[in-house]
């Protein structure tokens, strides 16, 4: 069992994880809809995996990563990424995240990308 | 590895071509993203291949080169002249490691040098590219061993590249990425199927392996083959390959000698077969002599189709050498090669390679003016010089022509006469054409300085002397400051040819067809004695007279009173005759060359099989021993 923090601007994907995520038994400890909140709420409350979008208003996935790297070089990030976001993908890899998902999410997937992580 | 080599030199060869073409025309159009994406790919190529093979100088360097054109890809360098001629440098170092890895196995290079020049333009540029730096380390280090590693990834994966970047960055970690199927652009773009290879050098056990590659999700199955080739490993990388080679396949020369070889015997064989059905009149045989004479025929074509190479694999270097010369001695030239696919036999493509060089020096350092001098004459700056092959009839034309200074006739007759080449008088005479010609004389060099580029005693005449031994002829038009062209015209094969077939001292000689002006029979009472030479006139022109046998070195046993066929054949630019004891016919023959001792034997070319068995000598005129007058 994982404790998750969502960091996704779009409340219909954060249910979508919240959903997946919480019948195999993870526990869903925080949300937030933009990067700087994510950086925020990642700072209080310690989660063991953050899921993070790339395209968010004002503080982006990546910028977050970043700032989240900063603070935590052990944080472990899996980027919730859309089909054709290749290069923002690898550029949020080079930055430290650890995996990525891509959005319409698969249960399989989702699940095998955050209990590796655990 | 060993039995690699061969087509590892072969094929590396091509992409240093591609490079020396790459580079050429970067320096001509800097901003051409194509052609640096091209280069960068042969560099990187070759990269994976030398460390594939463990020649680290070679790897090392293409390593480098590959991290400066990257940097130029990326726009984080400019192309400047210092680039290009690093680069040329490095190719030239890549190039002598071939050279020496053909005939030894070691590279015999010193990367260090060129290796830390290159790095020197990234390490301005670039800030902190730690990968680069790591990698340089590992290829050093000789122990290390190639893995084969098979990724498949999960039938539903979409993201496919972002997938094969986290493996490539896992795997990157325990070494090095010589290699990976398909190629990586191909990966980056996601364009493949669900299944990579990839060739890591490295330390790490298999274990290591897969403990980094299980990091990366969406991997359904991973295969590691290393050392020594595994049946599976060979079966796949067959594979890969088959698709190729099934078009074409790799002879060596020597083999398609000994083809021709064979074939020549087949056509000695079959004149005797049609002597002796001649000899006896047997008319059952005719129909199937027909018919073999066209096999053998058509065979005999095929052959030789099968030996033909295009020009371009003599062409392909000049315009570096073109360049640097133009450079070193500050001239403006835009070169340009046409007919670049047209076809030569081997052995005539291998002997033009210096007559060539030695032309297009020639073009370079006394054709083409300073640009200050072509302004002031009225003409572009930028010098062209031509280097053009065509297939005319049965033979080919090789065409080298500058729009420079042109040949001054009168400028000639003054050197020759300085030189003690002809007498003034002489001189007087000489109309412009033949004053041209002179450039052919041995011991004439117009240059009035000796350069590091032409003048080093190596003259037109030996120009000329090859292509004649070769059969060809040269021809020379040239106008005052309008330019100068040889045209060189160059038998299609060696192998086999037409020959006029002699007797004299009772044995048959074959003098090459290319070689016969004309054949006249003289009386006795039309030889005179000029200065102790037989002569005869001609037409009005006054040629010397030769006895075969005497030149041969044997004593002539034939009486000069009476008449006797005198073949008029070209040599060095003027007319000799040779006089023989009777004319026996034209004849295709069948050129087999002499070996070991006899190959210094001056006068000869080689030797045939004539239809009756004997054995015939071919003359070689350009190297007949024939005494100043």
């Amino acid at each position: 069992m994982a404790k998750v923090l969502i960091v996704d601007d779009a409340a219909f994907m954060r249910m979508m994880l919240k959903n997946i995520l919480g019948k195999n038994g993870h526990q869903i400890v925080g949300e937030a809809q933009n990067g700087a909140e994510g950086v925020k709420k990642y700072t209080e409350l310690k989660p063991d995996v953050v899921t993070m979008d790339i395209i968010m208003p004002e503080v982006n996935g990546i910028e977050a990563v970043r700032q989240i790297m900063a603070i935590d070089p052990e944080a472990k990030i899996v980027m919730v990424s859309a089909l054709g976001q290749e290069a923002m993908v690898k550029e949020a890899l080079e930055a430290g995240a650890r995996d990525f998902i891509v959005k319409p999410f698969k249960e399989n997937k989702v699940l095998e990308v955050i209990e590796k992580l655990c | 590895m060993e039995n690699y080599k061969d087509v590892f030199i072969s094929e590396s060869m091509e992409h240093i071509n591609s490079l020396t073409q790459g580079l050429l025309e970067l320096e001509k159009n800097p901003g051409n993203k194509e052609v640096i994406t091209e280069i960068f790919r042969a560099a990187h190529t070759l990269k994976g291949m030398s460390a594939t093979m463990g020649y680290e100088g070679m790897a090392q360097i293409t390593h480098d080169m590959e991290n400066l054109l990257d940097a130029v890809r990326n726009g984080e360098l400019e192309i400047s002249s210092e680039v290009i001629d690093v680069l040329f440098e490095a190719v030239d170092i890549l190039e002598s490691a071939l050279d020496s890895l053909s005939e030894s196995d070691e590279e015999n290079i010193d990367a260090q040098e060129v290796s830390q020049k290159l790095s020197k333009f990234t390490q301005i540029k670039r800030k902190g590219d730690k990968d680069a730096a790591g990698r340089k380390v590992e290829v050093s280090l000789p122990e290390e061993g190639i893995k084969r590693i098979d990724i498949q990834l999960d039938e539903d994966c979409t993201l496919k590249s972002v997938r094969v970047y986290m493996a490539f960055r896992e795997l990157r970690e325990l070494g090095e990425i010589v290699k990976c199927i398909p190629d990586e652009e191909k990966l980056e773009d996601g364009n493949f199927d669900r299944s990579f290879s990839i060739f890591l050098k490295t330390n790490a056990s298999e274990e290591e392996i897969r403990a980094r590659l299980k990091k990366v999700s969406e991997v359904s199955r991973v295969e590691i083959y290393s050392g020594e080739a595994s049946p599976a490993k060979e079966g796949k990388a067959k594979k890969v390959g088959d698709i190729k080679s099934v078009q074409t396949v790799r002879v060596s020369i020597e083999r398609l000698d000994s083809l021709m070889n064979l074939v020549g015997e087949l056509v000695i064989s079959k004149s005797r077969l049609f002597q002796i059905k001649n000899k006896y009149a047997i008319d059952e045989l005719n129909e199937t002599l027909a018919y073999i004479d066209k096999l053998t025929t058509s065979l005999q074509e095929e052959v030789q189709e099968m030996r033909m190479v295009e020009v371009r694999y003599v062409f392909d270097r000049f315009p570096r050498m073109v360049r640097d010369l133009a450079k070193k001695e500050g001239k403006l030239v835009e070169f340009v090669i046409e007919g670049k696919d047209i076809e030569l036999d081997r052995t005539v493509l291998d002997e033009i390679g210096d007559p060539l060089v030695h032309l297009l020096r020639n073009c370079i350092d006394h054709g083409i003016e300073a640009p200050e001098e072509r302004v002031r004459k009225g003409k572009d700056e930028k010098g062209r010089i031509l280097l053009k092959a065509r297939r005319v009839k049965d033979h080919v034309e090789i065409i080298v022509e500058d729009d420079g200074r042109g040949i001054d006739p009168e400028k000639i007759k003054r050197i020759a006469v300085e030189k003690g080449l002809i007498s003034e008088s002489e001189a007087a005479k000489m109309s412009d054409d033949e004053a041209k010609m002179l450039i052919f004389t041995p011991g004439f060099s117009s240059a009035d300085k000796v350069t590091d580029i032409s003048g080093r005693g190596v003259g037109l005449d030996v120009v000329r002397n090859k292509i004649l031994s070769l059969g060809g002829t040269v021809e020379l038009e040239s106008e005052v400051d309008k330019g100068t062209r040889f045209v060189l015209k160059l038998p299609l094969t060696l192998a086999i040819t037409k020959a006029l077939l002699i007797s004299a001292g009772g044995k048959i000689y074959a003098i090459p067809l290319n070689n016969v002006n004309e054949i006249l029979n003289v009386k006795a009472e039309d030889i005179s004695t000029v200065m102790g030479q037989e002569v005869i006139q001609l037409r009005g022109r006054i040629l010397p007279v030769y006895d075969l046998l005497s030149l041969l070195g044997k004593s002539s046993g034939t009486n000069s009173k009476h008449n006797r066929p005198v073949v008029i054949v070209e040599k060095g630019g003027n007319l000799i005759g040779l006089a023989v004891d009777g004319l026996i016919g034209q004849q295709e023959i069948v050129i087999k060359s002499l070996d070991g001792k006899l190959r210094d034997v001056r006068g000869f070319a080689g030797s045939t099989i004539l239809g009756d068995g004997r054995v015939s000598l071919i003359l070689d005129i350009a190297s007949l021993g024939v005494g100043e007058w």
